[in-house]
């Protein structure tokens, strides 16, 4: 059997097992991409179990689904054998309640959030002529909090939240992140622009140097280090205090206390980035990434951990 | 983020169009490119009628896959694909 023929078979046999299967970087406790994380986001919302499988633990899948879907990116759903999309179709599925169809999970009743406009908000909202046909305005809030306000023509699946006389439009997954916002109009230096205040915005992760690390490991500040990478590059090189964040360990963690102090780290801090992002978004208060991963500390700190 | 060589002097853009004219005969396509190894891409074709969108995609990338694949692939991502049935 040829490599790839294997490959393909290992691909049908995850999709043919498995009636939600999502390949995706990371797993669903800690993904390691964007995208992914808004997918787990909203199969998380609908559905207590699902299969997921990390494409970076393996090369040969992570290459080989794309070849096996047609598709060039990562994340992909499958449901009950066939391709739904990444993460803009599965989005634009989930917001039209086709994706819930599709999985047959009742389409959630969405109690409208409470948004609250200032005077100075809306009268200036109001001069840029938002509200009249085709040119509503839509307030959208990413998984990472960033928020966006445009206008344009009403969209399917939107709610319509009355805030000071203005009609505010607003998509399933960012009503779910607005309740108590507030939008205001500030003065800055490149003039007036708004500004949101959203209670439910996650506390930011904190970047930790190497140096940080190492004083306050040597000062035995309580923290809990995690290891993000694979098992291989842990083989490779590792920090001895840190405990590889397994899905195990991952779903453990969720249980501590929301003040725990929790330091990720990676090769490079790309991937620790996003598992603390994640953590983060749970609740977490404090939580940090080693910038610059193990590559960094061993540059900075302590040599004798290998570089590769 | 690894700064990505691309490089100069080779038509990305008329490669892309020509592995799209061979899979999909008589679509009228355009692409365009904002950035190096990043496009935009509209396909008019009649291949695409009675397919859901994902379908119409799925054919798109069949036909650019080889472009796309490898660390040093000349299409990086396409960041917007219109697939339209004439």
């Amino acid at each position: 059997m040829s490599q790839t023929e294997h490959t393909r078979e290992r691909i049908a046999s995850l999709i043919e097992k498995n009636r939600v299967m999502l390949f995706m970087k990371g797993n669903r406790r800690a993904p390691q991409c964007g995208f992914s994380a808004r997918v787990i986001g909203m199969l998380d919302s609908m559905l207590p179990e699902y299969e997921t499988f990390d494409v970076l633990s393996d090369p040969e899948i992570r290459e080989g689904i794309k070849t096996y879907s047609s598709w060039p990116t990562i994340p992909q759903l499958y449901v009950a054998g066939e391709f739904i999309g990444g993460c803009d179709i599965v989005t634009e599925l989930y917001e039209s309640g086709e994706l819930q169809e599709k999985l047959g999970v009742p389409v959630k009743a969405l109690k409208p959030p409470t948004i609250r406009l200032t005077d100075a908000a809306a009268e200036a909202l109001r001069q840029t002529g938002a509200g009249a046909k085709g040119k509503e305005l839509h307030l959208t809030i990413d998984a990472q909090f960033q928020n966006q306000l445009y206008l344009g023509p009403r969209q399917p699946g939107e709610l319509v939240v009355e805030a000071n006389g203005i009609g505010v439009l607003i998509d399933r997954s960012s009503a779910e992140r607005a309740e108590g916002l507030t939008i205001d109009v500030v003065e800055t230096k490149e003039g007036p622009g708004f500004r949101i205040e959203n209670p439910n915005a996650p506390h930011q992760v904190k970047q930790l140097s190497p140096a940080e690390l190492r004083r306050k490991l040597d000062d035995q500040e309580p923290l809990y280090l995690f290891d993000v990478r694979t098992q291989e590059e842990r083989a490779q090189a590792r920090l001895e205090q840190a405990r590889l964040l397994t899905p195990e360990v991952a779903a453990e963690i969720q249980g501590w206390d929301k003040d725990a102090v929790l330091v990720f780290h990676c090769h490079h801090g790309g991937r620790s980035q996003k598992a603390a992002e994640h953590f983060s978004s749970l609740g977490f208060r404090n939580v940090y990434n080693l910038a610059g991963g193990i590559d960094a500390w061993s540059r900075e700190v302590d040599p004798n951990v290998p570089r590769y | 983020m690894p700064l990505q060589i691309l490089n100069a002097g080779v038509d990305t853009t008329g490669v892309l169009r020509k592995a799209l004219e061979a899979a999909l005969p008589g679509a009228e396509i355009e692409v365009s490119s904002a950035s190096p190894g990043h496009f935009e891409l509209r396909v008019v074709s009649k291949v695409f009628e009675g397919k859901t969108r994902v379908q119409q995609q799925q054919l798109v990338y069949k036909a650019i896959a080889h472009l796309m694949s490898g660390d040093s692939a000349p299409v990086h991502a396409i960041d917007r694909m219109q697939t339209l049935v004439p």
